[in-house]
């Protein structure tokens, strides 16, 4: 029930937004375009969940999701900084690699999440993702021993903290 | 000339620089998953930030708002696209890394180096 | 000003589709079309303001929809080497 609930309130904010304009035609229409939209589609816009849990926990995820996208924002244009850095080198030489980085984390969303920041920090790729070892697959454009992935492997255990205190 | 209207032009010249930037990548950089790094992080700053100051230049509550979202998706899509297209190639062996030291992946797959 | 970054966008995307005719492999085609999509959706922007037209914004939108669901759509066929699996 709160599944539909939360999909009727979202399909009609972006109603709105559409819409430009908040009258009571666009409200009657919107609504009724909400509603069938609901009915059919809505367990492909949010998940059903298993355990119950009060409605505020769902309020406090969205709020620090939202407060989660300035952060998102001002680490890709640190990492966009780092890489247009090597492009104005004379050479571009590289050392790339792929490692294999281990997370605790089992929450769906949080998985893509996180391989999505992965992808905008600099010099990470995420190539795969095994749920059975529960590991990524990162290609890293600059990694030359052993040693030193070891080391740059905690700079993704600080998004990790991040993300799992939104989805714990 | 006000200062909203010159925060906007900061904003729009900043991300046409990462697009020159993205572009110098594409041709420069030597192998190809280098390439889609380029290809993946300052091409995705500088749509969201050209999105960015139009939504300051126009300030209308609900147009600013729907520019807004095609930053938003371009924030969020574009990572996953390029992270589908560098995972295709990898499996595929449309282009293999050959002198990489360190590769856990082909292990992964079962594969010699 | 505006008008004078639509164009040059669009001197940006001709250069990236050295990419798109010359690369080498698959891979390089197929990054270099998605940059040429994401420059044409700026400069489609860019025409929206300077004409002041706001239904082309919708059509942005679409166009971007298009763009990720054609990057998804070729990633799974060369990955998979058909699209129903």
């Amino acid at each position: 029930m709160l599944q539909k609930i939360s999909a009727f309130i979202a399909l009609l904010l972006s109603w709105f937004i559409f819409a430009g304009k908040i009258t009571a035609d666009v409200v009657i229409v919107g609504s009724a375009a909400s509603l069938l939209v609901t009915f059919f589609f809505s367990d492909l816009l949010f998940r059903e969940v298993n355990h119950r849990l009060p409605w505020y926990h769902y309020l406090r995820k969205l709020t620090l999701l939202l407060l989660f996208v300035p952060v998102f924002f001002y680490e890709a244009v640190s990492a966009a900084f780092k890489v247009s850095k090597h492009v104005f080198e004379k050479n571009p030489s590289f050392n790339p690699g792929i490692v294999k980085v281990k997370t605790e984390l089992t929450d769906i969303t949080g998985l893509s999440l996180l391989a999505n920041l992965i992808t905008l920090t600099p010099g990470t790729l995420t190539l795969d993702y095994d749920r059975n070892e529960q590991v990524y697959y990162i290609h890293w454009i600059d990694v030359e021993t052993v040693k030193q992935a070891e080391l740059k492997k905690k700079l993704i255990a600080r998004f990790e903290n991040w993300i799992g205190v939104i989805f714990k | 000339m006000t200062l909203r209207i010159l925060f906007a032009y900061f904003l729009m010249i900043t991300g046409a620089a990462f697009a020159v930037v993205t572009v110098l990548g594409l041709l420069r950089f030597p192998d190809v998953y280098t390439r889609i790094h380029a290809g993946a992080v300052v091409l995705t700053i500088s749509a969201v930030l050209v999105t960015i100051g139009t939504a300051v230049y126009v300030w209308e509550f609900f147009l600013s708002l729907k520019i807004m979202m095609i930053g938003m998706f371009f924030l969020f899509s574009n990572p996953m696209a390029t992270h589908a297209i560098a995972r295709a190639s990898y499996k595929r062996k449309i282009v293999l890394p050959e002198q990489y030291e360190i590769d856990a992946y082909s292990d992964y797959l079962g594969r010699d180096k | 000003m505006i008008i004078g970054l639509a164009i040059f966008f669009t001197i940006l995307s001709l250069i990236a589709s050295y990419r798109v005719v010359i690369g080498p492999t698959i891979t390089d085609r197929l990054i270099g079309a998605d940059t040429i999509g994401i420059f044409m959706s700026m400069v489609m922007l860019m025409i929206a303001l300077y004409y002041d037209i706001a239904l082309l914004v919708d059509i942005i939108l679409a166009y971007a929809v298009l763009l990720f669901i054609d990057m998804l759509i070729y990633a799974k066929y060369f990955e998979h080497g058909e699209l129903y699996k």
